[in-house]
């Protein structure tokens, strides 16, 4: 039979680093492979649910995804934003900046496009034992713009996106 | 509530060749302030964009983990590549690399500012219990062109290093 150990924190014998934390004592991931566009700000429809074993524990939330951003008229600045949001009994909390993570500027040209893998990280501090749900918001920064999860435009390969909630022991 | 403290994480038959353990400890860290613009062609530091880990055991892996969001931009004009290097180092080792960009082959370019993302997975051998800090380090690889890493405002830029028990 396999050996197991059940441990409620995992931490150096020296202690855990000022800021940081000790071992993993649980993972949970959420995934995405429809399709998400905006041209405002909103919830991406990718999600990830994690309960905290301790209040002082850091979840290290991570996303990775395909991003696609786009204008819809004659203009040559395209800008799209990505951010994590923490949502504890209803109360919503911005994580990481709602800000441009995609710009791209030409010239006097229509129609510009662009398109990037993005990736974003934090180590945040909920202080709860409640469900937390980990949430990535889509805004398109620019008014002629829309900000898109995933593509599948041509029918040709599609992708996944991913939202990631570790906890450690702190 | 029980509480392991241990500074090595591995299974009970112990680990395969190239495969390692638990995670002991994180240390995490962001970018704040202003944004760094250099047009140095040579590497040069961002200033504050660095983390000092201390590992537990010599034999440990230190997983870096390095999301930053940087631009390039460049005068108006036409033709105009804009391109830059972005290294991680373990002090003055460099240890990954990566290169971002875009060309724009049109004419009467005008405020090329081009955001994008940079996105670094290092399992890296420090070999020492001694404080170890890893750093950002970026070049212009364009004459005129301004590399830029974001600091503030925009998005931020983070540094997490694991340290993965061998």
């Amino acid at each position: 039979m396999a050996s197991e150990l059940r441990v409620d924190k995992i931490v150096p014998t020296t202690g855990v680093p000022t800021g940081g934390g000790g071992g993993i004592i649980q993972i949970m991931q959420g995934s995405f492979t429809g399709t998400k566009s905006t041209s405002g700000n909103e919830d991406s429809g990718l999600q990830v649910i994690i309960t905290p074993k301790f209040s002082t524990s850091k979840i290290y939330v991570t996303f990775d995804g395909f991003l696609w951003c786009d204008m819809s008229g004659s203009n040559n600045d395209v800008q799209g934003g990505a951010y994590l949001t923490r949502t504890v009994g209803g109360s919503v909390t911005n994580i990481t900046p709602d800000a441009n993570v995609m710009r791209f500027v030409g010239s006097t040209q229509n129609y510009w496009d662009v398109g990037s893998l993005c990736t974003i990280s934090k180590l945040d501090s909920p202080n709860t034992t409640s469900a937390v749900t980990y949430k990535l918001k889509l805004h398109a920064t620019s008014g002629t713009s829309t900000i898109q999860l995933n593509n599948t435009f041509y029918n040709s390969t599609s992708s996944e996106a991913h939202i990631t909630a570790m906890e450690f022991s702190a | 509530m029980s509480e392991l403290r241990t500074d090595r994480i591995v299974p009970k038959d112990g680990l395969s060749s190239g495969s390692y353990g638990g995670i002991i400890q994180i240390r995490y860290m962001q970018l704040e302030g202003s944004n760094y613009t250099t047009q140095s062609t040579s590497f040069v530091d961002v200033p504050n964009y660095n983390l000092t880990i201390t590992p537990i055991r010599s034999d440990s892996k230190i997983m870096a983990f390095v999301n930053s969001r940087v631009a390039n931009t460049t005068p108006d004009g036409n033709s105009i590549n804009k391109r830059m290097g972005f290294n991680l180092l373990r002090g003055s080792t460099k240890i990954a690399e990566q290169f971002v960009g875009d060309y724009y082959g049109g004419t009467g370019g005008s405020d090329l500012n081009n955001y994008h993302n940079v996105s670094i997975h290092c399992l890296d051998s420090p070999a020492t219990t001694s404080a170890t800090t890893y750093k950002i380090q970026i070049n212009s690889d364009s004459s005129g062109s301004t590399a830029v890493v974001v600091a503030g405002g925009w998005a931020r830029s983070t540094i997490t290093l694991m340290e993965v028990t061998a």
